[in-house]
């Protein structure tokens, strides 16, 4: 193949893929309003002052529980604080938890799946076998004993997702080491005298990057969950601290008198972690085709 | 086979020997000083601490930590776990009184996944595109996003408060009263059991859908077998493998998630206990809890593994 026929199939690839992006968008209303959900997030977590309609921790003790109204939308909670104000700024938490603790566990897990499946042998038996103990704890479990360790806080509830996803970062990047490194083109990279740092860094990893962001969507999703879960536990952030699994932990005790109160977070969470998991599943199907509407 | 399973065998040893110690990392990690934590107040008195020091002599406390843990393995392997720390009970015997408990509530929430996934997700598979599909990849979607002890709350609303059908909150031994076991069983269980379903749901139809398009379902349909057989008999059994596997690993997640929903229902089952061991600072208890079910799960999934690599021969060559 000379090099002009190669430059012009690269090109018409990269056509074929921008057409691709922009017929997603009418074909998949669904995706962009996961799109649009994550944004506001972002948007919320980023600047909550400029669109949170009130101070999330002013205190107004004539208006305990009130439902919503116009001045507050989603009504007040116990204290009288203005609910959607404290989830505008609740999802600084969400957010700062689930990118920092996921990018932990890649920071650790992708360095031992690339070591594992590249070199083998014994190595490989030995980091793979302390993933299989990480995975034997149920993720609350894991983080009951890291509070234990270090007490109850944001930065638990981040060592805890850091950890609980290491051994599925390392096993997907292992298992896709082991089949690149056999792939003709890797032979012929060697072949040619490439080290193996080149090796890794240049043709292996870039051919991880779409399972990679795939993963790292539905792991978000699942940190959320896990705030959420722990925080309703009074094992995660502790109040003052507006998060959405903290919020309904306070919800609970007046959800016969205030169903607002328990509503607002709740939902937040759900439609977050359903926009994540959406954005994770149509990035897998479009990076897989043979998956595509099946559903998996 | 035989080989197969001795080397899955073997590879569960090393991984219990990092599970335990993970729990006796975090749990030495801990603040405070064990020998102290056990005496009590009384610890804090300058007369008592020739006291102290003998205890902390007599808990190994003065050895290097790699012998401290040598000194728990071999006191657990014993049967010796230590004893709660606010109770003086045992610990293992603590746990195991409300494992029951949580078993119960595993094992209902897995019926309950099951039941309707079961149907639901054949159903969606045969009729693609219908509006039962649709329904049902709407409530995969919904059952993986939805936060459990939101739902349960929104069920203790609706069932306990509102309808008044059920009780909110409780746990009564089965052997005491039988029928108000079930009744409070059930707003927990089906909390729980919505992932579970959801997940099972998405495989099921998934592997559903690939099995009635393959060769062999086409050859059933040529020589003219009933399409009722065909879907029982050869797409349903070989879409059963996964799905099976996939239940099983998922108990893991079973029991995080009952921790979490033991405490909205009141089921004072084992993830009650942790969590209140977690406030009392209990960590004999706590570490107690945490190395018998990840050891558990550890084992359950070498089961798993097991089981299928009996029914799938390629497993087996590596």
């Amino acid at each position: 193949m000379s090099a002009t026929t190669a430059t012009f199939d690269i090109s018409r690839g990269a056509a074929r893929r921008r057409f691709r992006l922009f017929s997603t968008v009418k074909a998949d209303p669904i995706l962009v309003a996961a799109i649009l959900v994550v944004a506001l997030a972002v948007a919320c977590a980023v600047v909550p002052g400029w669109i949170a309609p009130s101070n999330p921790n002013a205190l107004a003790p004539d208006s305990l529980l009130q439902g919503p109204s116009r001045s507050h939308p989603l009504g007040t909670d116990e204290f009288g604080r203005d609910i959607l104000s404290r989830i505008v700024h609740g999802a600084r938490v969400e957010l700062v938890v689930a990118v920092l603790g996921v990018a932990l566990a890649l920071a650790i897990g992708v360095p031992i799946g690339v070591v594992s499946g590249y070199i083998g042998g014994f190595v490989d038996s030995l980091l793979m076998r302390i993933q299989d103990a990480l995975l034997a704890f149920p993720s609350i479990l894991f983080a009951i004993l890291v509070v234990a360790a270090f007490g109850a806080s944001q930065t638990s509830i981040i060592l805890t997702v850091g950890v609980i996803f290491v051994p599925r970062f390392a096993r997907l990047f292992r298992g896709s080491v082991l089949a690149l490194k056999e792939a003709d083109f890797v032979t012929a990279s060697r072949a040619a005298g490439a080290s193996d740092a080149r090796l890794i860094v240049r043709h292996i990893l870039p051919n991880c990057l779409g399972a990679l962001l795939v993963q790292t969507t539905l792991a978000m999703a699942v940190a959320i969950l896990i705030e959420a879960g722990l925080s309703y536990l009074g094992l995660g952030v502790q109040p003052p601290t507006a998060t959405w699994g903290t919020m309904l932990k306070a919800a609970q005790s007046y959800a016969a008198q205030a169903p607002w109160y328990v509503l607002g977070p709740g939902f937040c969470i759900f439609i977050l972690v359903l926009a994540l998991n959406t954005i994770g599943d149509g990035l897998r199907d479009r990076l897989d085709p043979r998956l595509r509407g099946v559903g998996r | 086979m035989v080989r197969y399973a001795a080397r899955r065998c073997l590879e569960t040893v090393p991984t219990i020997f990092f599970v335990s110690v993970f729990v006796f990392a975090l749990i030495r990690m801990a603040p405070g000083d064990p020998a102290a934590m056990k005496m009590g107040r009384e610890a804090a008195r300058p007369e008592n601490k020739p006291k102290l020091e003998a205890l902390r002599r007599e808990m190994g406390l003065d050895k290097p930590i790699p012998v401290q843990y040598l000194y728990w393995i071999r006191d657990v392997v014993q049967g010796d776990f230590g004893e709660s720390l606010r109770s003086k009970q045992p610990t293992l015997s603590l746990f195991l009184q409300k494992l029951p408990a949580t078993l119960e509530l595993v094992a209902g929430a897995t019926l309950f996944a099951l039941l309707i996934a079961f149907p639901l997700g054949i159903i969606a598979a045969l009729h693609r595109g219908s509006l039962v599909d649709r329904a049902v990849m709407g409530f995969v979607s919904a059952g993986l996003a939805v936060p459990s002890f939101w739902l349960g709350l929104a069920l203790i609303l609706l069932f306990s408060v509102q309808l008044k059908w059920l009780p909110a909150s409780g746990y009564v031994p089965f052997s005491e009263d039988p029928g108000g076991n079930l009744k409070r069983l059930l707003m927990p269980a089906v909390t729980l059991g919505v992932y579970l379903a959801a997940t099972l749901m998405r495989f099921l139809r998934a592997d559903m859908i690939e099995v009635m398009a393959a060769d062999y379902v086409r050859t059933a349909r040529a020589k003219g077998l009933r399409e009722r057989v065909i879907i029982v008999r050869h797409a349903l059994k070989n879409a059963l493998i996964p799905v099976l596997t996939i239940a099983g690993l998922e108990i893991g997640a079973l029991l995080g998630g009952a921790v979490i929903i033991e405490q909205v229902f009141g089921w004072s089952g084992v993830g009650w206990l942790t969590v209140q061991a977690i406030f009392d600072r209990d960590y004999p208890l706590v570490q107690t809890a945490v190395l018998f079910v990840a050891v558990g799960l550890t084992l359950m999934n070498l089961l798993v593994d097991l089981l299928y690599g009996f029914v799938n021969p390629r497993l087996r060559v590596q």
